[in-house]
């Protein structure tokens, strides 16, 4: 395992994401406030790219009426070919965890963003 | 056949008539609209609404016979030995009673009718086979015109020796079975610890969804056509609206369709579950999921396959083994003798896929035994 620098902390606005090649794959590296979390590029479904869709929240509905709400922390992302929607934070399908994408871990250093891989 | 232990039909039926229940309906409750019933010529027509484009089974025994099929085969001295006898002629151990005109429940427009009716019918098949026989177990019919007389039924007879299921129709409903309007016959029957079935059924598909009396000119299309259109609807409505998740004690049997629907809609529920998957956030997995865990399906009429009876067996594959339940439903003239499933499957499933199957499955599902 390495450690890669991938940009500097003001290179990634809030909610937004930079997608780049990290030791041979393609991985998009999220942040959300003062967090980054580093996903590959690549949805599990037909190998669609699924960094490239929305980040946003998720619907949500819980017992006993199971009336919708909607949890606004953007931390899902769509995959822009069939909608499949994945969980920056675990790598999850957020419709059922037995699916799930790689995920890598992250730090900031002296206001840099590293990929360990 | 010799090496199972058991052999369940997980849906049988009686041939009711009216006149056969009708004493059963509680005069003190029902006393109007019982002086209405007796005075129709054609219940069929005048109480349901049964409207097929053709005679059903025109120049078959089964024409136009409303009550089901009674001169499809011998009868014996009375429905009860009538009954019994012809489960000994195929070697079934266990039938499930399921009505016959009944089956048209959702048609009956009035609703003090369908409850009056069900009030009846359910005293008169416990009381005449259930409380005779103990190879014979009964599913409580509930009126979707009236849930709360169907949990009143389901508190009334649910724990009674031979009292198995809720039988809650998957045909002409006007109110779709996903809806909250059916939460009392849930509730209810959760708290019985009875798992709910949908039979579906050809006499009800004029009425409502899947199809109204329009444009079919041939019974054989209502025929070919109710049964999987309803329970696919049904299912996808009950998974996708999150029913199995607001009753998470309740079991669900799919009955009278066949089992070749079973494989081609997992597939689809699941692919839309995972595509469109935000408009069902009470779902915290696959459908296919719930399937396999509490889903059940009967198998008659497996489907004819011109000899090529491993289709069969590897339909009954992709429709999950383990939820799978023989069913005979004799008397009517589309039934199944055990071997049109136990040969196909034999040789090709699992020995312990088999015997569930062919009873063992039902036998845990309904507790019975």
């Amino acid at each position: 395992m390495s450690k890669h620098r991938v940009a500097s902390t003001d290179e990634i606005g809030d909610g937004e994401r930079l997608i780049l090649e990290v030791d041979g794959v393609e991985i998009a590296v999220f942040r959300t406030g003062d967090d980054f979390h580093a996903v590959l590029n690549y949805c599990v479904h037909q190998s669609g790219p699924l960094c490239e869709g929305s980040l946003a929240g998720k619907m949500v509905a819980e017992p006993p009426d199971f009336t919708w709400s909607y949890d606004d922390e953007p931390r899902v992302v769509t995959c822009p070919w069939h909608n499949w929607k994945f969980d920056i934070q675990t790598g999850e399908n957020v419709r059922d965890d037995d699916y799930r994408v790689p995920t890598f871990e992250t730090v900031v250093e002296d206001d840099d963003v590293y990929v360990i891989r | 056949m010799s090496d199972l232990d058991v052999v369940v039909s997980a849906d049988e039926h009686v041939s009711e008539e009216v006149s056969d229940f009708f004493p059963y309906i509680d005069e003190s409750r029902y006393g109007g609209i019982k002086r209405v019933i007796e005075q129709s010529a054609e219940p069929w027509r005048e109480i349901f609404s049964v409207t097929p484009p053709l005679p059903p089974f025109s120049n078959t025994p089964m024409a136009s016979d409303y009550s089901g099929a009674g001169n499809v085969m011998d009868q014996a001295g009375d429905k009860l030995a009538t009954k019994l006898m012809r489960l000994d002629e195929f070697d079934i151990d266990y039938g499930i009673i399921n009505p016959t005109l009944m089956v048209a429940l959702p048609t009956v427009n009035n609703p003090q009718a369908a409850a009056a009716l069900v009030d009846g019918y359910n005293e008169w098949v416990y009381e005449t086979f259930v409380a005779e026989s103990d190879r014979l177990t009964m599913e409580v019919v509930v009126p979707g015109q009236k849930p709360e007389k169907g949990a009143e039924e389901i508190r009334k007879w649910g724990d009674r020796d031979g009292v198995v299921a809720v039988q809650i129709g998957a045909t002409g409903h006007r109110i779709p079975v996903s809806h909250e309007w059916w939460d009392p016959v849930y509730a209810a029957a959760e708290e019985a610890d009875l798992p709910v079935t949908y039979h579906s059924s050809f006499p009800a598909i004029g009425h409502a969804f899947p199809l109204q009396h329009r444009w079919h000119e041939l019974f054989a299309q209502d025929k070919v056509v109710a049964h999987p259109f309803s329970h696919m609807w049904n299912m996808t409505k009950l998974l996708y609206e999150g029913v199995p998740e607001k009753f998470p004690d309740l079991t669900f049997v799919f009955q009278e369709a066949g089992i070749g629907w079973i494989p081609y809609w997992r597939m689809r529920l699941d692919r839309y579950h995972l595509a469109l998957g935000q408009e069902m956030p009470m779902l915290d997995s696959l459908p296919t999921k719930y399937i396999d865990d509490r889903f059940y399906f009967t198998t008659q009429p497996v489907g004819h396959t011109d000899r090529k009876d491993e289709h069969i067996a590897w339909m009954a594959e992709m429709a999950g083994p383990e939820n799978l339940m023989y069913s005979a439903d004799i008397p009517h003239t589309d039934f199944d003798a055990p071997e049109e499933l136990f040969t196909p499957i034999r040789s090709r499933l699992e020995p312990d896929q088999v015997r569930g199957m062919m009873g063992e499955t039902a036998m845990e599902v309904f507790d019975l035994g």
